[in-house]
């Protein structure tokens, strides 16, 4: 039986690992044999023609994920294996380009262009790979089990409540109360999502202007001051108190939620990097074999 | 012919319900083609209405057409519908035949013999006739409730046509079967409502029932009130009109005076034995739910006299009409064959030769001791039902033409019908040659000849199968489908026991191997009682002092020790639950809840004890199985959190699942390429909803099958759409009629009614179509019809190397797993 629920960077006693020792070692014995020559070592050896021709077939085997993952009957392994073998092949490709290259990096031509594209995908690719061992524990854990739904409509029942509790109190604050949940402000762009920028405003009646309430923090300091002022008005104080605790259940949710949209941005965010680089490089790449055949 | 004077007829027919309409109406189009100048028949109704039973199903009601493989042959018009519908196309037909129909009639006696009979009326009308076809069914005859003043009253009722009549008032719905079920809910919507179950729970409802009815009792708010265990021991009528009587019950807690405004009492109906029995039939047997022995041609054995439909044990409308027409052409004597003839021939696709159907069927009965006590017509349906495995000479004479559902299956010898460690959901019986059946790996095959049956350990237990069977040389062998078994099982009670027998024996044989011989073992298998425990319910207490074990036929039993009920096994079907206690000390080191319903045998310590004395290798096996058990135990004790764990599984229903999809949070990307899959591998519609359903921890279980060992959703399906593959996978047909029962019957709600559409196409193809003026006017003509189906995860039966969400998954945070993989989950 094949062990359930395994990380794609044990699958099967990490098969693909072994594959990445042996690409590396085979490519360091394949580099070294240029010592001693009369050439210096290059991309322009045999060795480098060698290693040159096998990271390109690397990169364009890598890309190939991007088709496997979308051929849902295909009978070519698992996506997961594939995943297994993307990162661990993807991570010897820059040590054989390197290689290959024998660290001539510095010029500015299309040549090294192509390896620092190449750097990109293999650097947004990292970061990737770490989203995805790291991220979804954390996420679980900050939705504690339930899911995303869950906390959602959790934070319209407060939202309701409060809207019924603040009709109840007087005018100002319960335009306050109003235009703090009207001013909340949920995700925004890809970059405010993995910033988490929180961009919610409110009315304040006493300043006449729109304030933030960033994690709800100006809500809560407003009628952290009113309560002690009701002291005699029983009602009031008791609508007061119940719009503060429930406030302060909202921020959490709201942390919760706002964690949550983080957490999946970070899921996604590198692969903004990693796909259009992608496409660079393997532009680049062309350019740089149809350049290197026939200009050199 | 013989003429027609005002109080003679050829032929008198009693009953107007879906039988005796069929038949008058067929002896009034011989009429018609005989051109006789009177009706040469009468129908007789004691009531003053026709199908006065139908007439009492409730309001709206949709009457079905089964059996759906037969056609209908009838003068009279019947077709699914709704009981408004269905009396309709009788009432028009009845006067389109303008049928002979004397109403008010009630029959109490026949004398004479063929050719004349005398026909006693209530109300003394002489009436004379050459014969007479009995379609009066058993729905005259209601069990009462057998108390003092039970009879039929505004009170006491038997029938409730429409139940939103009643409101506010106090009503008792005496019975557990389906039609109270369905009384007692419809009455709870406006009365306050008691149900009187005589035994602790509805064990005979349809799930669908079963769920709506639990779920009204236990509803604080509902208005039903559930007596368990509890039986009627008088009833009081009320003093006057508008007054409340009452009933009395003997409940477990003692009396019981229930002050009510109506009694509705569903006890089902018997044949009316005493009648019958006065018109000089013979009954079949002393039971009570006997009914008279027939010929083909539905006659008893007072010649002249037939019974059709219910009274001939045929309660389904389409059948009964059938009968209805074939029975006149009987009496007139002309020769037609029956309806089903076709089939028939069919099913034995010529491997009998030249031979009749009947004589066929009459020489396979007989070497069948299984099913002896089943009514030749029953048996009749149920070769229709099924379909036969031949080899040899037999698969020789096979006509190869035929071929499809239905025909013979040509098997060569020695070829498998059955293999371990597969899902069976058939039932198999030896007609002709041999079976040599393995009951285990390992074990000797063993050669069984006509009359051996087998297959009924997977459809009882809901495991895989553990034994093999090939076909022997020149062999006959009949496959059974489960949904047919069950039906008969249910019905006959030799069958039931005598399959009940085997599937004990079996699981002994494979508890107790290296094997006792079977005749050592059939004197505890007599003794064995069955116990039923509810999900939750205890089979026995920790620190008890243990007296007997218990063999799992079907369900999970959890061990749980200590006060925080900490889970250190589950034990299957097949699997022993308590030995420990009768091995070693007696007292009980864990105590053993059941998780789901499951059902157990009972075996207590002198049996146990003289089988290990008697078969001391026995007892070396059953130690050492005990050893295994013991270190799986401690290793699972071990960890803190499983309890909780395995209790959240098990809610969700791990423990009965063969393939369930757990999703490992701590892995899950959200990419939602398992939904993906499964919308690409399924004609673009999901069948797994990966963010909805529970979680606990780590694990989260999406909305999609488990693929139950004895899967809920198979019960109660009308076209029989719902199948199992041999590795377990349970999926729906395309013959699905889309009627529900499956979704509401699923506990896990993973069952959908979806409009089928037409599956994507690819790209490039979607370009050329929509290019192409020919093929896009084609396309939306296909689509504009829509059909409602039902569909759920099929474990991508139809795509190999397994199920496309698990393959689809990046970063294998989706796995399938059964049951018996539920501690590896644990111990991770």
């Amino acid at each position: 039986m094949t062990q359930l629920h395994q990380s794609i960077l044990s699958w099967r006693n990490y098969r693909y690992l072994a594959w990445f020792i042996v690409s590396v070692v085979a490519s360091l014995l394949v580099f070294v044999s240029q010592f001693g020559k009369p050439l210096p070592p290059s991309g322009s050896t045999w060795q480098g023609y060698v290693l040159g021709t096998f990271s390109t077939l690397l990169i364009i085997w890598l890309t190939f994920l991007g088709l496997r993952k979308r051929r849902y009957r295909s009978q070519m392994g698992t996506v997961q294996g594939w995943v297994s073998a993307h990162v661990y092949l993807g991570l010897s490709v820059p040590i054989v380009a390197f290689m290959h290259s024998a660290g001539q990096i510095e010029a500015l031509n299309i040549h090294t262009l192509t390896f620092w594209f190449m750097m990109v995908v293999i650097v947004s690719g990292f970061i990737g790979l770490y989203a995805y061992l790291h991220v979804p524990e954390r996420m679980n854990e900050n939705i504690g089990g339930k899911n995303i739904a869950h906390w959602i409509r959790e934070l319209s029942s407060i939202d309701r409540q409060l809207a019924e509790t603040a009709s109840a109190i007087n005018a100002d604050c319960c335009s306050e109360i109003l235009s703090a949940l009207d001013g909340t402000s949920l995700g925004g762009s890809k970059l405010v999502q993995l910033l988490g920028v929180d961009k919610s405003t409110l009315f304040s009646v006493e300043q006449g202007k729109v304030i933030s309430n960033a994690d709800q923090a100006a809500i809560i300091r407003i009628l952290s001051e009113r309560i002690p002022l009701a002291r005699d008005d029983e009602k009031l104080s008791i609508l007061l108190n119940t719009s503060f605790s429930l406030f302060g259940s909202r921020q959490q949710m709201l942390r919760i939620i706002r964690k949550d949209m983080r957490y999946k941005s970070l899921l996604s965010i590198w692969l903004h990097l990693h796909i259009p680089f992608t496409v660079s490089l393997l532009i680049g790449l062309m350019i740089h074999v149809f350049v290197i055949f026939f200009y050199w | 012919m013989q003429s027609t004077t005002a109080n003679h007829y050829e032929l008198v027919i009693i009953g107007t319900g879906p039988a005796g309409l069929s038949a008058a109406g067929r002896a009034a189009q011989l009429d018609l083609e005989n051109g006789a100048s009177s009706p040469t028949y009468i129908l007789l109704e004691s009531a003053s209405d026709i199908s006065s039973n139908v007439r009492s199903y409730q309001k709206g009601k949709h009457v079905m057409n089964e059996p759906g493989y037969l056609d209908l042959r009838s003068p009279m018009r019947f077709s699914s519908g709704s009981r408004e519908e269905v009396l309709g196309n009788w009432e028009d037909d009845t006067a389109r035949y303008a049928l002979n129909i004397r109403y008010d009639s009630e029959v109490t006696g026949i004398s004479g013999s063929k050719g004349a009979f005398d026909i006693q009326l209530r109300d003394k009308t002489p009436l004379g006739c050459s014969a007479v076809v009995l379609a009066s069914g058993t729905s005259g005859n209601v069990r009462l409730i057998g108390v003092e003043n039970d009879r039929p009253s505004d009170f006491v009722r038997y029938t409730l046509p429409d139940p939103y009549i009643f409101s506010d008032q106090v009503a008792v719905v005496i019975g557990a079967g389906d039609s109270a079920i369905e009384d007692a809910l419809a009455l709870s919507k406006q009365n306050y409502v008691h149900i009187i179950n005589r035994r602790s729970e509805f064990s005979r409802a349809k799930a669908g029932n079963l769920k709506d009815v639990l779920n009204a009792i236990n509803d604080s708010d509902s208005r039903l009130e559930c007596h368990y265990d509890s039986s009627v021991m008088s009833l009081q009528l009320p003093a006057a009109q508008g007054d409340q009587g009452c009933l009395v019950l003997t409940t477990p807690q003692g009396e019981r005076t229930i002050p009510c405004d109506l009694i509705i009492a569903r006890l089902g109906s018997l044949p009316p034995r005493a009648f019958l029995e006065k018109c000089g039939l013979t009954m079949s047997s002393q039971a009570a739910g006997a009914l008279p022995d027939l010929d083909r041609q539905y006659q008893s054995d007072v010649q002249g006299i037939y019974l059709i439909g219910a009274l001939s044990g045929y309660p389904l409308i389409k059948q009964a009409m059938n009968q209805g027409q074939d029975v006149v052409d009987f009496v007139a004597g002309n020769t037609i064959v029956p309806a089903d003839h076709t089939l028939i021939v069919k099913r034995l696709g010529g491997a009998f030769g030249d031979k009749g159907v009947d004589d066929v069927l009459d020489y396979m009965y007989e070497k069948i001791p299984l099913l002896q006590s089943v009514s030749p017509i029953a048996f009749r349906e149920l070769i229709i039902e099924s379909r036969l495995f031949v080899s040899g000479e037999w698969a020789d004479r096979v006509d190869k033409t035929l071929s499809g559902i239905g025909a013979p299956v040509i098997k060569p010898e020695n070829s498998f019908l059955m293999e371990a460690g597969l899902f069976v959901n058939k039932f198999y019986i030896v007609v002709e040659g041999s079976v040599s059946i393995q009951p285990y790996a390992s074990a000797a095959w063993e050669s069984s000849g006509p009359g051996a049956f087998f297959g009924e350990s997977c459809l009882f237990s809901g495991r895989s199968q553990a034994s093999s069977a090939v076909i022997g040389a020149n062999s006959v062998i009949i496959e059974i489908p489960r949904r047919i078994l069950i039906k008969l099982a249910n019905s006959n009670k030799a069958v039931r026991e005598g399959v009940d027998q085997s599937f004990v024996l079996g699981m002994l044989q494979a508890i107790f191997k290296p094997k006792i011989p079977s005749k050592n073992l059939l004197g505890l298998c007599a003794r064995l009682k069955t116990q039923t425990f509810e999900a939750g319910e205890q089979l026995y207490e920790e620190n008890t002092i243990g007296d007997c074990l218990y063999l799992v036929r079907s369900g999970t039993i959890n061990l749980v020790r200590g006060e925080n009920r900490k889970i250190i096994a589950d034990q299957y079907a097949g699997e022993l639950v308590g030995q420990l206690s009768l091995m070693g000390h007696p007292r009980r080191h864990n105590s053993a809840v059941a998780t789901t319903r499951a059902e157990a045998l009972v075996i207590d310590a002198v049996d146990f004890e003289e089988l290990l004395h008697n078969n001391p290798t026995v007892r070396k096996k059953l130690e050492d199985d005990l050893s295994v058990l013991l270190q799986e135990n401690n290793s699972l004790a071990t960890h803190d959190s499983s309890a909780k764990l395995m209790g959240f599984l098990m809610k969700q229903g791990l423990g009965e699942a063969t393939n369930a999809l757990v999703i490992d949070s701590s892995l899950c990307v959200g990419c939602d390429n398992c939904e993906k899959a499964c919308e690409d591998t399924h004609g673009g519609v999901s069948r797994l909803q990966r963010a909805l359903g529970d979680s606990l921890g780590r694990f989260h279980v999406p909305t999609a099958c488990r693929h139950c060992e004895t899967p809920h959703c198979m019960k109660d399906c009308p076209p029989d759409a719902i199948h199992r593959t041999p590795s377990g996978s349970v999926y729906i047909a395309d013959t699905c009629i889309g009627c529900g029962n499956c979704e509401s019957n699923c506990p896990y709600n993973v069952i959908e009614l979806v409009a089928t559409s037409e599956p994507k196409a690819p790209l490039w193809s979607r370009l050329f179509n929509a290019l192409s003026p020919s093929n896009s006017s084609g396309r939306a003509e296909t689509g504009s019809v829509v059909v409602k189906h039902a569909m759920k995860c099929d474990a991508c039966m139809s795509v190999s190397g397994g199920p496309a969400c698990v393959r689809a998954c990046p970063t294998g945070a989706a796995a399938r797993l059964g049951s018996e993989q539920l501690l590896s989950l644990l111990e991770k």
